[in-house]
């Protein structure tokens, strides 16, 4: 039988044949501990400072005309650009737990996109919409165990000659596969689904903050908002479209409310801390400047509110400590998990980022169209 | 009148064709009851600009200083929610192209189509 064949050894003639080196006894073993110890040094060093480095802060942003963003919270660049399917343009971006795929609201509202950031590319999507019903959604939220998307939806009914409103509803949705588990009704004005920590409560916040049992499917308690009832306080106004509360756990909204002894407005935040479902309020003061949002910050007892200024709060001594204009409107921001930057988006087509020590701005992030409403979600690579 | 028969797709849809049922109109519509309840309240009523909402010539306090700065920046962020249904085309229905060419609204507003009614077809 001759040699030779595929997966063997052949002899070849013209190859001189030396003798084997003699190693000391030991020494292989010796090279193949240090070639494994430098192996792990490099693959270490080399996922430590790779964009998807555990522990690190990865920004998602969105914007016209149909884009997603992924921010590298270490350099603050983008390090990908993602090109949503369709017609834009982005809304509410939700996370899921893992830190690997975000979901979108896209195509003028009508279809969740599923983006997975590690590859950057859209890779599946939901169409909400049938011909018989156009169906807006407003708000995602996925579960804390991360199979399960929840959508606020505003829709439609598309009749040959009429269009019918119909109520308000969360629909349900395995994510593993895509199939409306069910869908409840809740109030309309809804504009913000969090989850509790625990993952037992699904708030749905509107005028008022209806808390619901997901499992059920019903409202089983309601958090004042709109008609807290404050002694001296009129009918209090919310604005929040923002799902900014990754880095805490603590929505905050702020509110504005007439002083009803004293004959003005006066302006604060309410807290609401998603461990436990207990709520904050604080009247910070008259009425001059509008803001939209505000952000806490994950190591300080510190807040900051958003709009055509940046202010800090102390929240220990629930005051606003520090103000500075910016140069234009931002609808909202978000918090590096170490506490120390600050990112303003929405509105226009740029992110700034700003010190919380010196609220002085540090740089400015472009993208490529305008944020308009759209979230500016923090995520922790797990 | 047994012998209307549905001619459009509203009829169709609400009246069997003739033979099944006939159709007399003293009978009372409680269709029509149903719709005149049919009034609903805005999705998002929320006001930055709550002393006129919808609203984007005044803030609060009756100037313009505390609007959004500038004013195009503010754009989008109230159309796409439909929050300026009256002064600016819908961008979520009816005129979708509207701002198509108008990616940063600051920069290229100039580049907002003109929309006006589609004329509605003759009978």
């Amino acid at each position: 039988m001759e040699t030779g064949g595929r997966g063997e050894v052949g002899t070849f003639p013209h190859v001189s044949q030396s003798p084997r080196p003699r190693v000391p006894k030991g020494g292989y073993l010796m090279i193949n501990k240090m070639g494994w110890f430098c192996f792990v040094i490099f693959v270490g060093i080399f996922v430590l400072s790779s964009e998807y480095a555990p522990g690190k802060d990865l920004l998602i942003a969105a914007s016209r005309s149909n884009y997603v963003y992924v921010i590298d919270g270490t350099t603050d660049e983008i390090i990908k650009t993602i090109e949503l399917q369709g017609r834009g343009f982005p809304f509410k971006i939700a996370t899921d737990p893992a830190g690997k795929k975000v979901y979108v609201i896209t195509n003028r509202w009508e279809t969740i996109a599923i983006v997975d950031i590690e590859q950057g590319k859209q890779i599946d999507q939901i169409e909400l919409s049938t011909p018989k019903e156009r169906v807006k959604a407003i708000e995602i939220a996925v579960n804390r165990a991360g199979d399960k998307l929840y959508v606020y939806e505003a829709p439609v009914e598309l009749a040959p000659d009429q269009y019918k409103v119909l109520p308000t509803r969360i629909r349900e949705i395995d994510l593993a596969t895509k199939k409306f588990i069910r869908s409840f009704e809740v109030p309309r004005q809804v504009s913000l689904l969090y989850f509790s920590t625990d993952g037992k409560k699904l708030y749905a916040q509107g005028p008022d903050i209806y808390v619901l049992d997901p499992d059920q499917g019903k409202v089983i308690d309601t958090i004042p908002l709109k008609n807290i009832g404050i002694t001296g306080l009129g009918e209090v106004d919310v604005l929040n479209f923002w799902p900014h509360y990754e880095q805490t756990n603590i929505v905050s909204n702020v509110w504005s409310a007439p002083d009803t002894i004293k004959g003005n407005f006066v302006v604060g935040i309410m807290n609401l801390d998603l461990n436990n479902g207990n709520t904050e309020w604080m009247e910070l003061e008259v009425f001059s400047n509008i803001i939209f949002s505000s952000v806490i910050s994950p190591t300080e007892k510190k807040a900051y509110l958003i709009y055509t200024t940046l202010s800090k709060v102390d929240l220990d001594q629930k005051r606003i400590t520090d103000r500075v204009k910016l140069d234009h409107t931002y609808y909202a921001g978000n918090i590096s998990s170490d506490g120390k930057k600050l990112y303003l988006g929405g509105t226009q087509q740029d992110i700034a980022v700003y010190d919380t020590s010196t609220l002085k701005q540090l740089k400015k992030i472009l993208l490529k169209g305008d944020q308009s409403v759209a979230s500016l979600k923090m995520i922790k690579v797990p | 009148m047994k012998h209307f028969k549905p001619v459009n797709k509203k009829a169709q849809a609400k009246y069997p064709s003739q033979g099944e049922e006939t159709f007399d109109p003293k009978e009372e519509r409680t269709d029509l009851k149903e719709e005149k309840a049919d009034v609903v309240g805005m999705q998002m009523p929320l006001a930055c600009a709550s002393t006129l909402d919808p609203g984007w010539e005044v803030d609060p306090f009756g100037g313009v200083a505390q609007l959004c700065q500038p004013m195009e920046s503010d754009l989008y962020g109230c159309t796409d929610p439909c929050w300026w249904p009256a002064q600016v085309p819908d961008n979520l229905n009816t005129y979708p192209n509207w701002s198509a060419n108008c990616n940063a609204a600051v920069q290229d507003w100039r580049t907002l189509e003109t929309v006006f009614p589609e004329e509605e077809p003759e009978a």
